[in-house]
């Protein structure tokens, strides 16, 4: 038999997936269900849309925040609060990794934005691939994906034509917390919906503690965490001054002076950078695995309670 | 002039404004957890309050995408509030928003 003629063996091939991605820093990965993401996303936004051979869409999670950064001040926590980059770090790597192993086609799915419909449409939703793939769950902060053991992570996916068995969704949601109902059913709020400073979420929690309705109100959240939207109010605004002292008001205003900083640098302090619903999300801060000090302790429980 | 080049009147402007921009992902409203719970038939009747695509709001209001692409996107900048991003500033270390001192400082 030629060379040529001989495939490679994919049998074991997801476990070898899973376990690339957690020696690589994932604390957790999933196989969506391909003809699920496709019925419920939009036109446009199905992974054939992106990729039409594709077969499997694995989803990786990577840890949030540090257990200290949740302490520090919002100031601080915009620019190191987001860990995005190590999913997409650990997801590129994957497409090279399938496609040396198994020898079937793969890509990196861009997280990035649709540039055909501007700052507030994902090319593709990562938040969908991963529920579906059953490496979390919506919550009630603005349907950001929590997940029972690790809280709040960050997500990257892979598009591959090698097909793997799909996950199913969790079974559980871990929102709302049991602290959270409580607080819910004295107040009428949860955490997150309280301490936003733009008192952008709202929901409903029903008499089994579960979620019955989640409202979010994404334009405000923006105003938080999407400055870069803003440039063109901020030249437009400067463009139409009558006076040199409102131009001067609008390019170097009190509010803008880090804008044009982190235009220049790229900074990622432009982007995603309110944690306040977090800050304050029981789930997302005290899950057993949510941080890398929760996480050696688990660790050491795990080898003090093996057998001698 | 590039909105005349879409067709775009100040008249459709006025009149679409809030629908487009309600349409879109600005305001997501979910009931229940059917994603999870793999209910397509909730999925498909939520579609509109999750959030439609520009070409979804399109057919919807029997426009072009293009219009309803260029009116979105001029309501986002227009109605984004500048001065909210300070808010963060005096938050963390143990100092929580409360709605109750807007104003207060």
């Amino acid at each position: 038999m030629s060379s040529s003629q001989t495939r490679p063996d994919v049998s074991g091939a997801k476990e070898s997936l899973f376990a690339y991605a957690r020696k690589k820093g994932a604390l957790a990965v999933g196989v969506a269900d391909l003809s699920e993401i496709e019925r419920i996303a939009p036109a446009g936004h199905r992974p054939t849309d992106l990729m039409p051979k594709v077969k499997s869409v694995i989803s990786i999670g990577v840890g949030g925040q540090t257990q200290g950064a949740w302490g520090v001040t919002a100031k601080a926590l915009s620019f190191f609060g987001s860990t995005e980059s190590l999913a997409y770090k650990i997801a590129y790597g994957m497409a090279y990794y399938i496609e040396n192993k198994f020898e079937a086609r793969s890509i990196y799915c861009p997280p990035d934005l649709d540039p055909e419909l501007g700052a507030r449409y994902p090319l593709q939703s990562l938040k969908l691939h991963a529920e579906v793939a059953g490496i979390g769950a919506r919550s009630l902060a603005g349907d950001i994906l929590l997940h029972p053991d690790y809280g709040y992570m960050y997500f990257g996916s892979v598009f591959t034509e090698l097909e793997l068995e799909p996950d199913a969704p969790m079974t559980m949601n871990p929102c709302p917390a049991p602290s959270c109902v409580s607080m819910y059913e004295s107040t009428g709020r949860t955490p997150c919906m309280k301490f936003c400073p733009v008192q952008c979420l709202d929901g409903e929690i029903d008499e089994s503690g579960n979620q019955s309705a989640m409202d979010y109100d994404m334009a405000k959240c923006a105003e938080m965490t999407q400055q870069y939207e803003v440039v063109p109010q901020i030249i437009a605004a400067a463009i139409a001054a009558d006076n040199p002292q409102d131009r001067d008001d609008a390019l170097f205003g009190g509010s803008n002076k880090a804008l044009w900083y982190k235009m220049s640098v790229g900074s990622g302090g432009l982007l995603a950078q309110c944690f306040e619903c977090m800050r304050v999300c029981p789930v997302a801060t005290r899950s057993d695995l949510a941080d890398p000090i929760r996480r050696a302790k688990a660790r050491r429980e795990a080898v003090e309670g093996e057998p001698q | 002039m590039s909105k005349l080049r879409f067709g775009v009147t100040d008249q459709m402007m006025e009149k679409y404004s809030d629908e487009i921009f309600f349409l879109g992902l600005n305001f997501q409203s979910r009931r229940g957890d059917p994603v999870r719970l793999r209910d397509q038939a909730e999925i498909e009747k939520q579609r509109e309050g999750t959030g439609l695509t520009d070409t979804q709001i399109a057919d919807k209001l029997d426009l072009t995408m293009e219009q309803v692409h260029y009116i979105r996107i001029v309501l986002e900048h227009k109605r984004f509030d500048n001065t909210n991003y300070a808010k963060l500033y005096k938050l963390g270390s143990g100092k929580r928003y409360r709605i109750e001192r807007e104003g207060a400082d």
